[in-house]
């Protein structure tokens, strides 16, 4: 069921067992909201609480308090437990946030300036800055320019789940789970090839970032750890 | 045509002489974009060699215009070789070299040399000189006939191979293992990696040899890039150069003297004495050389040589520096600038953001030229990368979550593509693949001549009466024979892919996505089998896999090895079928492994068609003919390996004196076996290449020897003109050859049973002719390209046969 409040940009934060780890990540969707709300921006936070700890779930709650919609789901996967928040989204955008990383505070406000320029367009932070376990500056690039060679997909990912699109985009190309016992993860890589595919352009946010924590035994890690690659986008 | 080697084990080399033609011309176009992402492997080369110490050249007198293209751009110049560089203009990353040395070197290089000593080189299109510099003098080739002339001259290292077989028996493999640590504990050859990185990063074959020490103490030698532990043993010892300053004993303040003036002479160039002197107030006109002065004192007063060199910086941030005795500035000049460290902090934003930058930035550049989004796109990470907008916003989320920390040198910066060198060795090969889509792919490790890749273009010459086939040669690019295939098949070879990439496996499933053909065989690749294992879900997931078993190979103890004993119950799982050429192969593995009845359909038995025709009279009744006056003969031919028994026939040669024994053939796996004991009536022969050329008419019949096997093709094809043979019963043979198709005898029974066979044999006329007749006949019923068609088809319709 859908949020009884209509509004702008639905902030879908996904959470699981992040413990404190999931109080600046709450923090920076705060500050990301507030500055969006500042530019005259509706926002709706949803907080989905997969398979969280009692800490993680504490957390959020004392960070939004009511101003957050809460889902507590048994999915047990990253691209479902979006899944389950874009079900509830209100807003006309979505984005996500994984319960650990943070958005830089213009992610939100850029991010839309972009989407009234161009709605059918996928966008993702243009950098993405790895923190924790190792230390990395990773650049987007533009589908739609020649630094991006499609073919790539198949070998490795161009675009990270955090992004931002219309709710509909996101309606249509629901996230595949994952299915680590077959050997396929990173369901944001098959979600770019797939959407990609379609015709959905991705592209960077100039001037933006996301900080995306590394840290041993996150989902990433997991997939990693067994050589995961991307579900094929279509089987012959 | 014939295949040369009569085992299917696919182990057996090419014993052709005659030239090969590459297919891939036809298909791709030699000039077309194959060689689209040329310059990034260059580039790739010329920075190892750079590691390697070599001395990158410009130029090719050699043909095709695309190297010569490509090196013309590349300004290319070697650290430490006189020229005057700048180590800290990190902006350009460009290499210059002189004219000189172009001349020189173009003028040693013999081009028609190279080309008729290598004929894969010629085979592949590549430009030859290229190929030598970045290629074959890695691999022993040599650039003309005088350099082949003096390769045992162990004076003059021409190329790592050498040096590494050369310094080896000195090499204290024990003390690198111990003393290096941080090495991949799968690295097996330390030699290796001490030639072609280990001098590079400064670290020691010996506990007796101190390579940073003998490179900063004899700059000769670091300027002549030779190995300098190779360079100690073979000329250093002699000229009573100093291995280590400790062992020098007596002698190590005056090497520490000269070292240290060596340091100063080699940095002196680079030095920029105005700028040390404005820096350095402190130091007024007491001293005259500056550069001494920075030597030994400056270092650890954290004195800067440079505007653009921070001494403080370079030994604070690379402590495996700091902890050795080499001055930081000298480390720089010589190995950290190849390395990609950085000599100050804020280096790391002068150029490009990217990974490796200086090799990317050539590769972007023809990207994206006259595509102005993707400059524009570019021009925007530059700007804010080094902005103070990004630090704005970095210093924000860190005061959230103080982890994230700041952006400072620690920070790579990368870009998918350009971040994964990997990623371009696919590319390379999707650009290989002409017009999709495929129903099949063959996956074979090369185009050779022997029994298994006979096999392989036959079940290609099977699919492509109704499919679109193409064939992927993953090991190497022999492509011997390509009248074996039909002309509507597609063979790419991606071998020097697989062979570049770190992870094959990867690597060809990505490439099986990329194609997407339903039906996957693998007929004897291992980059294939280990594809299947790593992969075989997950490609079951989208295809149907196959894979083909011939016999197993022995070790000498006896023991089965080979890819029916490595690759077959650990794939089996994801098999939609396993072929084997033999009823025997299909049962041992059904044996073996206790395979449930319901599953012993997917072991499929495929009888190897003949591929010559049969005729209607057999070759025996000719031979019969044409008898005459010859003293009775039998054919031999085969490899000169322990498998195929050359010992039993020179045995049997030897108990039958009054018969003479007419070979062909030579050792490809084993040492050539010992001949002494041949008699007078045995004769050896080179390999052959048809079945023409064998006395086929003028002998009385054929002698097949071997300690264990499959169904040898030599065996059909022979089966199929009528040929009287006599036969181990080992393997797969007794299904072709009994005693109503021809005289079987027990290998280990020795050499009287093998006499007693052929005498058998020999001694009644028509008994041959009725036993060839009969073999044909059987060849006729069982080794037919339709009925294996058909059993091909059946198979992937999921029917019985």
């Amino acid at each position: 069921m859908k949020s009884a409040v209509d509004c702008d940009i639905s902030i879908v934060i996904t959470a699981h067992r992040e413990g404190l780890l999931s109080a600046p990540c709450g923090k920076s969707a705060l500050l990301a909201k507030q500055a969006a709300e500042a530019e005259g921006l509706r926002c709706q936070t949803i907080v989905v609480l997969d398979r969280a700890d009692e800490l993680t779930s504490s957390v959020l709650h004392e960070l939004f308090g009511e101003g957050a919609v809460y889902l507590e789901t048994d999915e047990g996967d990253p691209g479902q437990s979006r899944n389950r928040g874009v079900e509830q989204a209100s807003g006309t955008c979505v984005s996500f946030l994984d319960g650990d990383d943070l958005w830089s505070e213009n992610w939100l406000v850029e991010s839309y300036r972009c989407y009234l320029e161009r709605p059918d367009v996928v966008y993702h932070p243009a950098c993405l800055m790895r923190f924790g376990d190792e230390r990395l500056l990773f650049w987007h690039v533009d589908s739609e320019c020649r630094l991006c060679d499609p073919e790539y997909l198949l070998w490795s990912n161009y675009w990270d789940a955090m992004s931002f699109a219309e709710a509909s985009i996101f309606r249509k190309y629901p996230f595949k789970a994952n299915d680590l016992a077959l050997g396929f993860g990173h369901e944001d890589w098959h979600w770019s090839a797939w959407t990609l595919q379609d015709g959905v352009q991705h592209k960077p946010v100039a001037e933006t970032i996301h900080f995306k924590r590394g840290r041993p035994g996150s989902q990433m890690s997991q997939v990693n750890s067994i050589g995961g690659v991307s579900w094929p986008v279509s089987r012959p | 045509m014939a295949p040369q080697d009569s085992s299917q084990g696919g182990a057996a080399e090419s014993v052709s002489s005659e030239k090969r033609s590459n297919p891939d011309d036809q298909i791709t176009g030699r000039s077309g974009s194959k060689l689209r992402y040329f310059p990034r492997d260059a580039l790739r080369h010329i920075r190892k060699a750079i590691r390697r110490g070599l001395v990158p050249i410009v130029g090719s007198p050699g043909a095709g215009d695309d190297a010569r293209l490509f090196f013309e751009r590349q300004l290319f110049r070697g650290p430490g070789k006189g020229v005057d560089f700048n180590p800290l203009d990190l902006s350009s990353h460009d290499f210059e070299f002189g004219a000189a040395e172009v001349e020189d070197l173009a003028s040693s290089f013999d081009a028609d040399f190279y080309l008729e000593s290598y004929p894969d080189v010629a085979a592949s299109g590549i430009n030859p000189f290229w190929h030598f510099i970045f290629k074959g003098r890695g691999e022993g080739r040599f650039p003309s006939a005088d350099c082949a002339a003096v390769k045992n001259d162990k004076t003059q290292p021409l190329e790592s191979l050498n040096i590494i077989d050369q310094i080896r028996p000195h090499f204290d493999e024990n003390f690198y293992r111990a003393e290096n640590k941080d090495l991949d504990k799968d690295l097996t050859d330390l030699v290796w990696h001490y030639v072609e990185f280990g001098v590079a990063e400064g670290r020691n074959p010996t506990s007796e040899f101190d390579t940073s020490f003998y490179l900063a103490t004899y700059p000769d030698v670091a300027a002549s890039g030779v190995n300098p532990f190779w360079h100690f043993i073979f000329k250093g010892h002699e000229e009573g150069r100093y291995p280590t300053s400790d062992l020098a004993g007596m002698g190590a303040n005056k090497a520490r003297t000269e070292k240290t003036l060596n340091v100063v002479e080699q940095i002196r160039p680079h030095f920029d004495e105005v700028f040390y002197k404005a820096q350095n107030e402190d130091l007024g006109d007491e001293f005259d050389d500056l550069v001494r002065h920075y030597v030994e004192l400056g270092v650890a007063e954290g004195r800067n040589p440079t505007s653009e060199f921070d001494t403080a910086f370079y030994l604070e941030t690379y402590r495996d520096i700091a902890l050795g005795d080499t001055n930081p500035f000298l480390h720089y000049l010589l190995h950290g600038r190849q390395e990609g460290r950085q000599p100050n902090r804020t280096a790391h934003y002068r150029g490009w953001p990217f990974m490796v930058s200086c090799e990317n930035e050539e590769l972007i550049s023809e990207m994206v030229t006259g595509d102005l989004a993707s400059k524009a796109a570019l021009e925007k990470i530059k700007t804010f990368c080094q902005s103070d907008r990004m630090n704005e916003l970095v210093a924000k989320a860190a005061a959230l979550e103080p982890d994230v920390g700041v952006i400072d040198k620690h920070v790579d910066s990368y870009c998918a593509p350009w971040l994964d060198q990997d990623f371009f060795f696919l590319r390379q090969c999707i650009d290989k693949i002409p017009s999709r889509p495929y129903t099949s792919v063959i996956l074979m490790p090369a185009g050779r001549m022997g029994g298994a890749d006979l096999v392989a273009a036959i079940l290609a010459k099977a699919l492509a009466t109704e499919e679109k086939v193409i064939i992927l040669r993953t090991d190497d690019s022999h492509w011997d024979r390509p009248e074996w295939y039909p002309e509507t098949v597609i063979s790419v070879d991606i071998s020097d892919q697989m062979n570049s990439v770190t992870d094959s496996s990867k690597l060809l499933y990505s490439l099986l996505c990329h194609i997407g053909a339903r039906d996957i065989f693998n007929v004897n690749s291992r980059r294939a089998f280990e594809t299947y294992l790593k992969f075989g879900s997950r490609l079951t997931y989208q295809f149907r896999l196959y894979a083909y078993y011939f016999c197993a190979d022995r070790t000498e103890d006896g023991l089965e090895v080979g890819y029916p004993v490595w690759f077959f119950a650990n794939i089996f799982p994801n098999l939609t079928c396993a072929f084997t050429d033999t009823k025997n192969l299909s049962l041992e593995l059904v044996e073996r492994f206790s395979i449930p009845p319901a599953q012993r359909a997917r072991v499929r038995s495929l009888y190897t068609p003949a591929v010559l025709d049969v005729p209607s009279e057999p070759i025996a009744a000719r031979q019969l003919r044409k008898e005459g006056d010859r003293r009775p003969c039998v054919l031999w031919a085969g490899r000169l390996d322990r498998q195929k028994r050359f010992d039993l026939v020179v045995e049997v040669a030897a108990a039958m004196p009054n018969i003479d024994f007419r070979c062909w053939g030579k050792a490809v796996l084993d040492a050539p076996p010992n001949l002494d004991a041949m008699t007078r009536n045995l004769e050896i022969n080179g390999p052959f290449d048809t079945y023409q050329e064998l006395p086929l008419e003028d002998c009385d019949g054929f002698f097949y020897t071997a300690a264990w096997d499959g169904l040898p093709t030599i065996l059909i094809e022979l089966g199929a003109l009528g040929m009287p043979v006599a036969a181990s019963a080992v393997g797969g043979v007794p299904e072709l050859i009994d005693e109503t198709t021809g005289w079987l005898f027990a290998d280990q029974a020795g050499a009287d049973a093998a006499v007693s066979a052929l005498r058998q044999m020999l001694s009644d006329p028509d008994e041959r002719v009725r036993r060839a007749t009969a073999l044909q006949q059987r060849v006729r019923n069982r080794h037919s390209m339709a009925l294996y068609r058909e059993e091909i088809l059946a198979v992937k319709q999921g029917r019985s046969s």
